[in-house]
């Protein structure tokens, strides 16, 4: 198994960007070392030539130097016309001493003459490196040495590397701008798919378009498809799995419920009092776990994946308040609570079904939470492009502590003494979040208790309005 | 009054029979679709209820073809599936009732009255005629005015001829409603009971249709 990633790295970059760069970067430097290449093979090519032109001139010193001997130095010239190619020439007499020289060429000797043997020398004379070449008379015993300085050698090699340099730039600026174009162009299909992503809705898991020819982009593709197909069937196979198991456990259940009453009524409280207290309780616990495993299926029903699927329409807001209080009328009537209903907005957008249940779950936990005799108030009003459902009794409140837990599931305030599963806020918050409404908790009435409201968006609003 | 009661779940199955024992009526369960399917055949109900998932035959398949023959017999649908949708599809498959478990045995008593009502045609819960009122939800008999005690196949022969007034209901089909399954004949009772309710109503409300069998007078 491989580890699995827990976070993104802290920075990330811009594979557009790096490619470009890599890109340039290779190719700089590809440039900058054939550039190196091509100067040491000129470098070596030019010192040959010049080495050539020494050998040359040395020889025409050497014939100069047979008919000057002797005379005073007539002016020489400079053998090569070009100051570039400006070599420097001495006649050396065997002792040594300078017979005869150009005019930049230093007074003393290049070479010692005693050193024999016609060749090429390098020698450093008048703070200058030179390259000399030293060629001996046959009979008359003088020789004749040609220098050139090597930085005149050197400058050729730098014009040429002067003139190779602009070319090279802009041949780089060039290949920077093609690439970035290409780049881009090619890296589109990835942004594509980056928008498409972002596009979705949070329930969208079917599989992404393949309309890309790239098959690095088709891979990302369908491996995207793979994960997305998986996430579908795992999200699919655990709200089946709730449904199916609230839904099996029905038969059961039922059969459980039928059996006490059958029970109940071959044993009538005034033949058997005792067992009659005893199967009323069991009948109670038995609608208990009824009420729970209807909570279940509920919940299942109304996951947020499914959402889009939750068929909506106009609610009158009177009727649906009517019913969800009439629901709770004898569990009020119970603990002496009045319900008042105040239908200030007569029009509600939503899924009846799950809103009348939501509403009933608030005003079962209104009625069963407030006091005795106490409150309760069902309130429809506009609340700017919302509509806000409110369920509000006057009893003890909910600490803040345990505000934000409420619609935890199975999640119920300790010490109420009030028979729950702890999933009907659950429910409430799930109703909630399919109708891309925002659920509330405040105060409730005259300053104490709880008031929750659900803030319903209106028609048209609630199409746009998916759940977070 | 003889209810076919198809539920594959033998346990839930029991207690409904007992159930509808207890108020009366005569109660032959299958816990398969093809055997329910037989019993209508060859039994006349006044109402079936139905698992909508049953072995052999879905519960179904089993309103479809029956309503495909023209059988008008009540049929209440049992099942485990609430959703609207399946409400809307079992009722539009012929089902007159639906019925969601866990159901209170109560209110599965009335939806059978009502439903058996609605099919002969009346609204109100009690059934009047020549002076006889017969409450199916309370088993009283009342003639003209003052109550009746009848014993619960006395009730049940009466239900039968008071539910469609001046039809004529033959003699085995009068059986049909006393008896279940494996239940003894006996080859006489149902002369006694109408003697019997003769004597206990009136001597002249009860017609015998010779070779046919029996109807209220007019």
């Amino acid at each position: 198994m491989r580890r699995p990633r827990t976070s993104r790295p802290a920075r990330g970059y811009s594979l557009r960007r790096r490619l470009i760069t890599t890109t340039l970067g290779s190719s700089i430097l590809v440039g900058l070392v054939s550039t190196l290449i091509v100067l040491a093979i000129a470098r070596n090519e030019v010192n040959d030539a010049y080495d050539d032109w020494l050998e040359e001139g040395a020889r025409l010193v050497l014939a100069l130097g047979e008919g000057s001997i002797g005379r005073d130095a007539a002016e020489p010239r400079p053998i090569g016309a070009q100051p570039a190619l400006r070599l420097d020439y001495q006649l050396v007499s065997r002792s040594g001493e300078v017979l005869l020289r150009g005019e930049d060429a230093p007074k003393r000797p290049f070479v010692d003459p005693a050193r024999r043997g016609d060749r090429y020398y390098d020698v450093r004379a008048d703070g200058e490196d030179w390259r000399v070449y030293v060629r001996h008379h046959d009979t008359l015993g003088f020789s004749a040495q040609v220098g050139q300085e090597r930085d005149d050698r050197s400058d050729l090699i730098w014009d040429m590397l002067e003139s190779l340099a602009w070319p090279l730039v802009g041949l780089w600026v060039l290949l920077g701008l093609i690439n970035g174009i290409l780049i881009r162009r090619l890296l589109t299909p990835l942004q594509r798919m980056t928008r498409g992503i972002e596009a979705r809705s949070p329930s969208d898991l079917s599989p992404l378009a393949d309309d890309s020819q790239a098959i690095e982009v088709r891979s990302i593709t369908a491996a995207l498809n793979q994960l997305l197909g998986r996430l579908d069937r795992a999200l699919e196979a655990e709200r089946r799995f709730t449904a199916d198991a609230a839904h099996e456990l029905r038969t059961p259940l039922a059969a459980l419920a039928s059996r006490i009453q059958v029970l109940q009524r071959s044993h009538p409280a005034d033949q058997a009092p005792a067992l009659a207290v005893q199967l009323q309780r069991l009948r109670a616990d038995m609608m208990r776990a009824t009420a729970l495993v209807e909570n279940l299926l509920q919940l299942a029903r109304l996951d947020p994946q499914s959402a889009d699927a939750l068929p909506r329409e106009r609610i009158a807001a009177q009727a649906l308040l009517q019913d969800a209080a009439d629901a709770c009328a004898q569990a009020a009537a119970k603990r002496n609570a009045v319900i008042t209903i105040d239908a200030r907005e007569s029009v509600l957008y939503g899924n009846r079904d799950a809103l009348y249940t939501a509403l009933r779950n608030l005003i079962h936990n209104a009625v069963s939470y407030g006091r005795d005799g106490g409150q309760v108030r069902i309130a429809a009003q506009r609340a700017g492009q919302h509509i806000a459902l409110t369920v509000s009794d006057d009893g003890e409140g909910v600490a803040p502590a345990d505000l934000e837990r409420l619609t935890q599931r199975f999640f119920r305030v300790l010490g109420t003494n009030v028979a729950g599963n702890g999933l009907g806020l659950s429910i409430v918050a799930r109703v909630a979040q399919v109708h891309g409404a925002e659920l509330r908790f405040g105060p409730g009435l005259n300053g104490r208790g709880l008031g929750v409201t659900l803030l319903l968006p209106l028609e048209g609003a609630a199409a746009t309005v998916r759940e977070s | 009054m003889r209810i076919l009661l198809a539920e594959d779940d033998v346990s839930l199955g029991e207690s409904i029979e007992s159930w509808l024992e207890l108020d009366g009526y005569v109660v032959d369960r299958v816990t398969r679709g093809d055997l329910a399917e037989t019993a209508l055949a060859t039994h006349d109900y006044h109402c079936v209820l139905i698992d909508r998932g049953l072995p052999g035959l879905t519960g179904d398949d089993l309103l479809r073809r029956l309503r495909a023959r023209r059988d008008t017999v009540p049929a209440i649908m049992i099942t485990a599936r609430d959703a609207v949708p399946d409400r809307i599809e079992g009722l539009d498959l012929g089902a007159d009732d639906y019925l969601v478990k866990p159901f209170d045995l109560e209110e599965l008593s009335a939806r059978i009255r009502a439903a058996m009502r609605r099919r002969d045609g009346h609204a109100e819960p009690a059934l009047s005629h020549g002076g006889v009122t017969l409450d199916v939800a309370a088993k009283q008999v009342q003639f003209q005015g003052a109550p009746v005690d009848l014993t619960a196949h006395e009730f049940a022969i009466l239900h039968a001829l008071i539910r469609r007034p001046g039809h004529i209901v033959s003699r085995a089909q009068l059986e049909e409603s006393l008896y279940g399954w494996g239940d003894e004949v006996e080859s006489n009772t149902i002369e006694v009971h109408i003697y019997n309710l003769r004597r206990k109503l009136a001597p002249d409300l009860i017609k015998t249709v010779r070779r046919q069998g029996y109807r209220l007078a007019d």
